[in-house]
């Protein structure tokens, strides 16, 4: 039984019409005090607070009472038993009313000789019991989390001596050293934060466990066990992207240099962990190559802080591709003269060499020029050639005589032109050959005496060598022997009788002795060709 | 020259020279249309066009294996049939007997050769080259030579297939417009392509190895 408060009453008493009443009644007898033989003190502030006890008596009236009179409108509660001595009074046999009148609240019980027994001055020791068992403080021995992926962790404490009385209760609080928010369960939810958490336990107010305390549960990192794709990028895009896969599914990655400090690009992974991230700083130059690591984000609905990147010492590399050489070994088309006059000139196809990657091919210049990029069609738009393809070009001569029309070809940075001039009024060689007009040279009459078949204004051709049969082996380079004196590109050429399947070089040779001047053809073939070659003046 | 005759036309260019190994040419025969030609490609030119004029008519001569005075060569289209042709046969003067009476002048070069005979001209008409196309000009993918679709073709280098998957020859376009691969019009192109059953190649076209002329024919 827990004894709420004691008092003591210096016994006084009063007799009137046959009736004593003996204890403390008002002021009119008896005192109350904290102690025995102490001084006059009605607070009765453990049991009611504010309360005072205003009478406590026996009187002899009727079958005799024991009257307690409190200040105040008191609940009928809060004591269980009221003792007088050795006289036990239980609050529940007592006739309870509250005077509203005089302010005063009353607890009446049937009791036939005095409670006050011992004569007037003789202290009497009085005590008010709640009923309940008398309490022992627990003792708690710790407070542990569990570890969720969520927002907030659950708080078990756990005693190491249970005490004993009352109701065992239990409070587990963040920052607070005297935690107050009492419950019965053992268990409480913690958000995960910074700090610490302090817990304890009691049987009643005035029995309560020692605090313990713990660090507060803080925040997951993200899933670390990321995959993320290397690449290579081409030379001058601005936006590399990689693939983190085997991520979790609602978290952010982010992409950083190697232990870098600044985000370049963030994605938040889908339902299979997957984000593709992409980014445009940082990025490596042509040529080069830089490594990469990916930061995680967790989210607070899974236990992180919705806010920091942490490293996850998973790392990529983005390379990028070297620039394309667009400056391609140098060639040339050889210039046409003499040509005929409107008409379509066609250069000898070349080989570019020398670039990588796509290069760009333009085309400008006089005589509506156009180029052919391998059996492509003819253009004379910006086109594009790749390395080891053929590149041709063509234009129209000029109407004019002794014009020439130039066209400008130009891949990547490199131009070459291919010029067509128009022969000269009044001569002609190679093209659409014009005859001279003169009154003077050599006249030659057909048969009939009308039809000329010589004159001067006949192109004539003639025969340096007839067909000869010439077998060039495969890879060989057999010279097919002319004396080239006066002979040139605008007045001699080789030709052949059938062609058949051939893959010959021609080159002429106009220099040296003469033994070694004519024609050479090169076989490119893997068989050795069987050519009849023959050389034409004209 | 130390000796001998040398004859320049108006643009400067040997007609007749006999200070070289210079072998004139003069008209052997011809026919207005025929889908064969007598001539020995040893000392001849064939020069030909299609006699069709509409439309796109591809030209060439067949000489497998015909090279005597008296072989026969045939004109085929790219398809391989035969077609008519109206052709000039011009022989080296050296593969000619000169005349050995009359009246008129001979020329022959230093190497001894029979370069020119008067003689030689018995009613053929002449012949004078028109257009000129160096070897390796052309690379064989409708090359456009000229607009004048009355001259004729040199047919010595070409050849056409029985198969129709290789062809060097002419291609006389007739008609109007610019339709691709006739981008230049009407006219003479120059088309050559061989059919590679290797590697997946295919049809690729080719270039001149020698050179080509087109020519008139008449009086000159």
């Amino acid at each position: 039984m827990a004894i709420l408060q004691t008092k003591w009453v210096n016994i006084g008493s009063a007799s009137f019409y046959g009736i004593t009443l003996t204890g403390k009644s008002g002021s009119a007898f008896g005192t109350i005090s904290n102690n025995q033989n102490g001084s006059s003190n009605e607070d009765l502030d453990s049991v009611f607070s504010g309360a005072d006890v205003q009478s406590l008596y026996h009187t002899t009236a009727g079958t005799g009472y024991v009257t307690f009179v409190l200040t105040g409108n008191r609940p009928n509660s809060t004591f269980a038993t009221l003792k007088i001595g050795s006289l036990t009074f239980a609050r529940t046999a007592a006739s309870y009313s509250y005077n509203s009148g005089n302010n005063i609240t009353t607890w009446i019980w049937p009791q036939s000789s005095t409670a006050f027994g011992g004569g007037n001055n003789a202290d009497k020791e009085i005590t008010w019991d709640d009923g309940q068992a008398s309490t022992s403080a627990p003792t708690t021995s710790s407070v542990t989390f569990n570890n969720p992926a969520s927002a907030n962790t659950t708080a078990t404490v756990a005693l190491s001596a249970t005490g004993g009385g009352g109701t065992l209760q239990y409070a587990c609080e963040v920052g607070d050293t005297t935690p107050d928010n009492w419950q019965t369960g053992t268990t409480f939810t913690i958000s995960r934060g910074t700090g610490t958490v302090y817990a304890r336990a009691r049987r009643s107010s005035s029995t309560v466990s020692n605090t313990v305390s713990a660090t507060r549960p803080g925040f997951l990192i993200g899933d670390t066990g990321v995959n993320p794709s290397s690449t290579t990028i081409a030379h001058n895009v601005t936006t590399a992207t990689t693939v983190v896969t085997y991520g979790t599914a609602g978290e952010t990655y982010a992409v950083r240099v190697n232990n870098g400090s600044t985000n370049l690009g963030t994605a938040l992974a889908n339902s299979q962990g997957t984000a593709s991230i992409s980014f445009t700083s940082s990025l490596p130059t042509a040529g080069n190559t830089t490594t990469y690591e990916i930061f995680v984000r967790r989210p607070t609905s899974t236990g992180g802080d919705g806010s920091t990147y942490h490293a996850t010492n998973d790392t990529f590399t983005v390379t990028r591709s070297v620039a394309p050489d667009t400056t391609p070994n140098a060639f040339t088309f050889n210039s046409v003269t003499s040509a005929g006059l409107s008409s379509v000139y066609q250069s000898v196809a070349k080989q570019v060499t020398g670039i990588t990657g796509t290069v760009t091919v333009s085309v400008s210049g006089s005589g509506s020029p156009q180029v052919q990029i391998g059996s492509g069609s003819w253009t004379s738009s910006s086109t594009t050639i790749t390395n080891n393809a053929y590149i041709n070009v063509r234009l129209t001569s000029s109407a004019s005589n002794s014009t020439a029309h130039t066209a400008t070809v130009t891949v990547g940075t490199y131009s070459t032109t291919f010029s067509v001039t128009t022969v000269a009024a009044g001569s002609g060689t190679g093209g659409a050959v014009t005859g001279g007009s003169g009154t003077y040279g050599i006249k030659v009459y057909d048969t009939n005496g009308t039809t000329t078949v010589l004159s001067p204004s006949t192109r004539y051709i003639s025969f340096m060598t007839l067909p000869a049969t010439v077998v060039v082996a495969a890879g060989a380079t057999v010279l097919f022997q002319q004396d080239m004196t006066g002979l040139t590109t605008s007045n001699s050429d080789i030709a052949f009788r059938g062609y058949g399947n051939l893959v010959l070089t021609i080159s002429r040779v106009t220099t040296g002795a003469v033994s070694g001047q004519g024609f050479n053809l090169y076989n490119h073939g893997t068989a050795s060709q069987t050519v009849f070659p023959y050389i034409l003046r004209f | 020259m130390s000796y001998g005759i040398q004859i320049l036309n108006g643009n400067g260019n040997a007609q007749i020279d006999s200070d070289t190994s210079n072998i004139g040419i003069t008209v052997l025969s011809s026919a207005a249309s025929s889908q064969t030609c007598t001539a020995d490609l040893t000392y001849d030119l064939v020069f030909a066009k299609p006699v069709a004029t509409s439309g796109s008519q591809t030209i060439a001569m067949d000489t497998t294996g015909n090279n005597t005075s008296s072989s026969t060569h045939t004109f085929r289209n790219n398809a391989g049939t035969a077609i008519n042709a109206s052709f000039i046969v011009a022989r080296a003067s050296s593969g000619q007997t000169a005349s050995s009476s009359g009246y008129g002048i001979q020329v022959y070069n230093e190497d001894g050769d029979l370069a020119f005979d008067t003689g030689f001209y018995n009613g053929n008409s002449g012949l004078g080259i028109t257009v000129f196309e160096p070897s390796m000009s052309l690379n064989g993918d409708y090359d456009f030579l000229s607009n004048d679709l009355s001259q004729y073709s040199l047919m010595n280098p070409t050849f056409p297939s029985n198969n129709s998957l290789n062809f060097f020859g002419y291609v006389y376009r007739h008609t109007t417009g610019t339709t691709s691969p006739y981008t230049s019009g009407p006219g003479i192109y120059n088309l050559s392509y061989v059919y590679i059953n290797a590697l997946g190649i295919g049809q690729i076209y080719f270039p001149n190895f020698g050179c080509l002329f087109l020519a008139k024919g008449g009086s000159v």
